[in-house]
């Protein structure tokens, strides 16, 4: 075996070098004695012995304990595998450093024997439980009869094995997925933050085994194609079957799409809003500027207040409108280099109103000398937009918020949003930004989650920036995005084009680790 | 915010011809630009705003897209564009509730000189977005 030359190799090695050292130590030891010491030739000889025999004997242990340690590891594995040991925690392979290869791929062997054993103990109807190691016909015939679309990948990501299921889904036969990179056959998008490449990545680095599952999986087929589905992966390392990691899928194509069309269906209906919001908008500022001289403090304050919600409703709208253009891949961005104090003051002139109908005061605080940043106009307002809408949503009973911007030390321009009001429960953090819909089954989110927070994600990150989150219940919340400096990415610039192009979507893209 | 109703410039005041069949918003439209010291003409659908359009006779066009007759998109294709000899010197902006699909808004917003969504500004926001146009 390949390994066993190699280990065989490193020990051969290891073992020169120890017999090797307490040599020329001696040697060293008597030329020494030999040119600086006046000795007499019994004592240099004897002074000789002495220091070859102790050197000898340390290099001995040194050696004794490196070549042993795989043994010792093996020994914790097999104690690990068959629980006859105290041990709880898995042996870290990584540990090792004679011999790696060896004990990590005979540790799978391990592994996968004390696995099958518990498979045959649990199934006592199993008669004749195959004991070889590499996948055999029958479990290819298990394979293609489930119904499931499922690959075998190896460590340098090329397909290895594909059930009939799967190359059925895909629409190929199963001899042209074999040996191809998993990444040319699955075009795959994420919605959350860590794509199958992050994992695997993390996994490969860190562990032996791992097992992994993600909601709502995109494959991009083209334009007008798409399927969705839950995938799961498992991943272990130096596996001798020649796959490293298996991959299931777990078709929801319909599922998902009818909840797309949900959306797409409220926002046709949404669509039907703006038109008389557009004409109760005009007449609202008709009235303020033909009554607002006239009206009592009362009276005036209704005006406000109905000025006020007529803006959150057409906020509210643009969201939905968004959220649908997001899901459909049609919203892009145009970052021009903007002066970002500029837009700020602009949108919180808008959202002061809105602020002082509910008793709320926006405090602003801008750093002097800020870079120009890359912005979209309009998606960046939307941005602070919701985000003060939420701080005055849920403020409470206090009544201050604080929007402060700066450089950090990234040298990337931070802004956040505090309030002091009722704080996020922790129950409620992980899903904050994610869309509604995906939880609004479940009443106890409805009251914290919209689409606002999705929208704020979605647009934070098309602009390059990331948006997070402190809050403690009770004290308030703290949303901070960052944007990036114009300079950063100018270079990204066409000729010919006023700003810099992205898209906004919901979807991680699965980006492949060994090509490019 | 302040309304600002000063004339933009002492002399002659600029025309805008306001292609716009929701006759409340181009009420709205009319009223906030006249007091802003501009000259109004409004035409209610796709035919007669071409029409108009073509005489040149406008600082600046609003142009709806959802129209009667013919939409707003192939009324912008027919007076602005590479083959639109001589070019046409009126400031053609947008004024739409409905969305476009990427690439027709893509296209639409290289030609126009604006776009701008109708739910998303009030007549006074036009009027400072107008007059900011130089």
């Amino acid at each position: 075996m390949d390994y066993l030359t190699k280990f065989k190799r490193q020990v051969a090695v290891r073992s020169f070098v120890g017999m090797l050292l307490p040599l020329i130590i001696t040697l060293v030891t008597w030329v020494v004695l030999d040119r600086f010491f006046e000795l007499s030739f019994q004592l240099s000889v004897f002074v000789t012995l002495t220091v070859g025999l102790i050197s000898t004997l340390a290099a001995t242990i040194v050696l004794v304990n490196m070549s042993t340690e795989p043994v010792k590891m093996l020994e914790s594995v097999i104690g690990y595998a068959t629980h006859s040991n105290r041990e709880t925690a898995q042996p870290d392979l990584d540990n090792i450093k004679l011999g790696r290869e060896l004990i990590i791929a005979q540790s799978h062997q391990i592994y996968d024997l004390a696995s099958k054993n518990s498979a045959v103990v649990a199934d006592e109807a199993n008669i004749n439980t195959s004991s070889s190691l590499a996948p055999s016909l029958s479990a290819q015939a298990i394979l293609n009869s489930v119904a499931t679309p499922i690959f075998g990948v190896d460590a340098n990501q090329i397909i290895t094995m594909v059930n009939n299921f799967g190359a059925t889904y895909l629409g190929e036969k199963p001899s042209d997925i074999v040996g191809k990179p998993i990444f040319d056959i699955l075009n795959l998008s994420f919605q959350g933050e860590d794509s199958y490449a992050d994992w695997l990545t993390n996994a490969k680095s860190t562990t032996i085994t791992a097992t992994r599952s993600w909601n709502r999986v995109r494959h991009v087929i083209d334009a007008d194609n798409s399927k969705q589905f839950d995938m799961v992966a498992s991943f272990s390392s130096g596996n001798q079957s020649g796959a490293e990691s298996m991959i299931a899928l777990f078709d929801k194509t319909d599922t998902y799409h009818n909840d797309d069309q949900e959306v797409g269906f409220v926002a046709l209906a949404v669509h039907e809003l703006r038109t008389p919001l557009t004409i109760m908008r005009g007449y609202i500022e008709v009235f303020e500027d033909e009554l607002g001289p006239t009206l009592t403090p009362e009276l005036t304050e209704f005006m406000h207040k109905m000025h006020a919600s007529a803006q959150v409703l057409a906020s509210f709208v643009s969201n939905i409108l968004n959220v649908a253009r997001i899901e459909e891949d049609q919203l892009s961005l145009k970052l021009r280099s903007e002066s970002w104090p500029n837009i700020l003051k602009t949108a919180i002139d808008d959202l002061e109103l809105r602020a002082r109908v509910h008793g709320k005061h926006i405090e602003l605080h801008v750093a002097e000398g800020l870079p120009a940043i890359a912005a979209d106009r309009i998606s960046i307002h939307e941005v602070i937009n919701n985000l003060v809408d939420n701080a005055i949503k849920y403020s409470g009973a206090s009544d201050k918020i604080i929007i402060s911007t700066g450089i950090n030390s990234d040298g990337l321009v931070e802004t956040s949003v505090q309030d002091f009001g009722l704080g996020i429960p922790e129950s409620v953090m992980p899903q904050l930004f994610q869309k509604f819909h995906r939880s609004h089954k479940s009443s106890v989110q409805v009251g914290g989650t919209g689409l606002g927070l999705f929208l704020c994600k979605a647009l934070v990150t098309a602009h390059g920036g990331n948006i997070w989150v402190r809050s403690k219940e009770g004290e308030g919340s703290i949303f901070t995005f960052t944007l990036l400096p114009y300079d950063q990415i100018s270079s990204e610039q066409v000729e010919g084009e006023d700003g810099i192009i992205r898209g906004a979507h919901g979807w991680i893209k699965n980006h492949s680790l060994y090509r490019n | 915010m302040e309304p600002s109703q000063q004339p933009p410039t002492p002399t002659a005041p600029k025309r805008v011809l306001c292609i716009e069949d929701e006759r409340f918003i181009s009420d709205l439209y009319t009223r906030a630009l006249t007091n802003a010291g501009y000259e109004v003409v409004v035409v209610e659908d796709g035919e007669l705003g071409l029409e108009q359009a073509k005489t040149d006779n406008f600082d600046i066009i609003l142009l709806d897209i959802m129209l009667p007759t013919m939409n707003g998109v192939d009324l912008l294709f027919q007076i602005k564009g590479p083959d639109v000899q001589p070019p046409l010197k009126s400031k053609i902006i947008i004024t739409t509730n409905l969305d476009q699909k990427e690439d027709i808004r893509k296209k639409v917003e290289e030609l126009a000189d604006g776009y701008l969504i109708k739910a998303e500004i009030t007549p006074r926001e036009l009027v400072t977005y107008l007059q900011q146009l130089q």
